[in-house]
């Protein structure tokens, strides 16, 4: 008979008395908490550190069902034990959650595993169960789980942090190699929108100086026909009017020399550019100019154009005088506005050509041959330099450059540069 | 005529302003020529008869400044405008206050001397056409 099944019962001897005795012994004493339960979900014994977890004493629970001592509980026990005795395998680790009478208010956490005892017949007498008091367990796991995460979570921060300020310090570096590539693109932009700004002033200027001395010339050398037509001429007046236009012609000769030294080629810096960011480049320039008269500017490329190794800042200088003529001839025209279109494409096979295109006034046709000839020029304020300037520079890259209008409407300039440029600039 | 009329010059630059004195002169004009409008403003005591010759671009005062200030002073000794760079709407506008000719430099003699000619006789008309109520009184 075996120990836990009748303790009442009358022992067939010593051994078998102090045996069960020491067994009950250890039972009571066990660190864990045990109980067995009949068929009937009855306990049949119960050890005090059940009974402590449970809240009552040990007399409460034999005999009572797992309903009538822990109700609260027995939904989720009884199934279990019910599950032992119709399958005569065990259950193991079954969590249970709930409040218990001996911590009132407060849900603990246990971990219950429920054994068969078998008859010899083969079935199930009593369940054997075994409970834990996990609670405290799970909270340090939880705890420790938490301490993981949030140790987990700073490192995370930590890296992130790490990340965010190297990107940080990346992108300051880049900003800085950015903005002093856009600082020096804009001193360069600077000098040179000085330049082509300086280009009307000058002409501006040129025709006041030269206009000076050619005025004296004329006037003293018709004074001088009108006194040679007297009867007694004033030689003396005559002498004095020669003298004059001596230094007239001189002081015009000088203005032309300043002129000359002005647009002398610059040592010859070339670079590989694309000419449609080129262009590109070159429309902020003159934005406001546009948006004055009202002109808007369109570019397109062909489709793979290939680069040319030009002096950028002459061939800026040629597109920038193209359109400024071009915005000056639709701002000439009565109606207001127009459109400037600026074309690349491949020229052959050996040249990339740039056609600007406005609908302005046109050119009549008996002046296209002189457009390109210094001092041609049908503004008022112009010198009459920038389309001969632009040829000099298409001459030096061994360029073409022309021009095509209908009058009333439109004119379109285009230059070409080889693709392989001759040796010297 | 109650006096020779006077040909007031008023140019910067001392080759036109000598030059086109040297021939009004020897076109028999009497000439005075002045090197800035405030120059002029300052030491001219303009006659009765006469006409200005005027350089639009000039340090100090412009011409086109001087011109209003005439207006203002309602001085109407007539205006030739001479100047280096021709604008239309410049013209336009100097030629709209009263300005009897704007020729561009450089310009042919006669161009000079028809337009001081034209001055001349407008000057003749408006003084005549003020002298004669006060004539009559």
């Amino acid at each position: 008979m075996a120990w836990w099944k009748k303790k009442e019962g009358p022992s067939t001897d010593e051994g078998d008395a102090s045996e069960a005795m020491e067994l009950e012994h250890l039972y009571q004493r066990a660190p864990i908490a045990l109980c067995v339960t009949d068929r009937d979900h009855r306990y049949v014994r119960i050890n005090q550190r059940l009974c402590d977890i449970n809240g009552k004493s040990l007399q409460r629970h034999l005999g009572r069902t797992v309903h009538e001592v822990i109700p609260h509980l027995a939904d989720q026990i009884v199934p279990m034990f019910q599950s032992v005795i119709d399958t005569v395998a065990p259950v193991l680790e079954h969590e249970i959650r709930g409040e218990t009478l001996r911590h009132p208010g407060e849900k603990r956490i246990f971990m219950g595993s429920h054994y068969p005892l078998i008859s010899k017949a083969g079935e199930v007498l009593y369940v054997h169960t075994m409970v834990q008091d996990i609670t405290e367990q799970r909270r340090a796991e939880a705890a420790l789980q938490e301490s993981n995460e949030q140790l987990e979570e700073r490192v995370k921060e930590r890296t992130a942090e790490l990340t965010r300020v190297s990107e940080e310090l990346k992108a300051e570096a880049s900003e800085r190699v950015r903005a002093q590539k856009e600082a020096s693109r804009h001193q360069a932009q600077l000098a040179y929108v000085s330049r082509v700004r300086s280009m009307g002033e000058l002409a501006a200027s040129i025709s006041h100086e030269l206009n000076q001395p050619l005025t004296a010339v004329l006037t003293n050398a018709q004074t001088a026909l009108r006194l040679l037509g007297k009867e007694k001429p004033d030689l003396k007046e005559i002498q004095e009017i020669l003298e004059d236009i001596v230094a007239d012609d001189k002081r015009a000769g000088q203005v032309i020399r300043k002129l000359r030294a002005l647009f002398q080629k610059e040592p010859a810096a070339r670079e590989v550019v694309r000419l449609d960011e080129l262009v590109t480049g070159i429309l902020p320039l003159i934005r406001s100019d546009a948006v004055d008269a009202d002109v808007r500017i369109n570019v397109s490329s062909a489709p793979n154009v290939p680069p040319v190794e030009v002096d950028p800042v002459q061939v800026e200088q040629v597109v920038m005088n193209l359109l400024v003529n071009a915005i000056d001839a639709i701002g000439s025209c009565e109606s207001r506005g127009g459109e400037i279109e600026v074309e690349i494409s491949r020229a052959g096979k050996d040249g990339v050509r740039v056609t600007v295109g406005d609908d302005g006034p046109g050119i009549p046709s008996e002046r296209i041959g002189d457009v390109f000839e210094p001092f041609v020029t049908s503004k008022a304020e112009g010198l009459g330099m920038g389309l001969a300037i632009c040829k000099s520079i298409l001459d030096a890259h061994g360029g073409t450059i022309s021009v095509e209008s209908s009058v009333p409407r439109g004119c379109k300039v285009s230059f070409v540069l080889p693709l392989k440029q001759s040796a010297e600039l | 005529m109650s006096s020779v009329p006077r040909v007031y010059l008023i140019d910067d630059d001392a080759s036109p302003r000598r030059s086109i004195a040297r021939l009004l002169r020897v076109a028999d004009y009497r000439v005075e020529a002045y090197s800035s409008a405030d120059e002029f403003l300052e030491t001219c005591r303009m006659a009765e008869h006469g006409c200005i010759v005027l350089d639009l671009r000039m340090p100090g005062l412009s011409g086109e400044g001087l011109q209003d200030r005439l207006r203002t002073m309602k001085e109407v000794l007539p205006l030739i405008i001479i100047t280096g760079h021709a604008d239309m709407e410049t013209r336009a506008r100097v030629i709209g206050k009263g300005a009897v000719a704007f020729l561009s430099k450089p310009f042919d003699d006669w161009e000079l001397l028809d337009a001081i000619e034209t001055a001349l006789e407008r000057n003749r008309t408006d003084v005549e056409g003020r002298g004669a109520p006060a004539l009559r009184s």
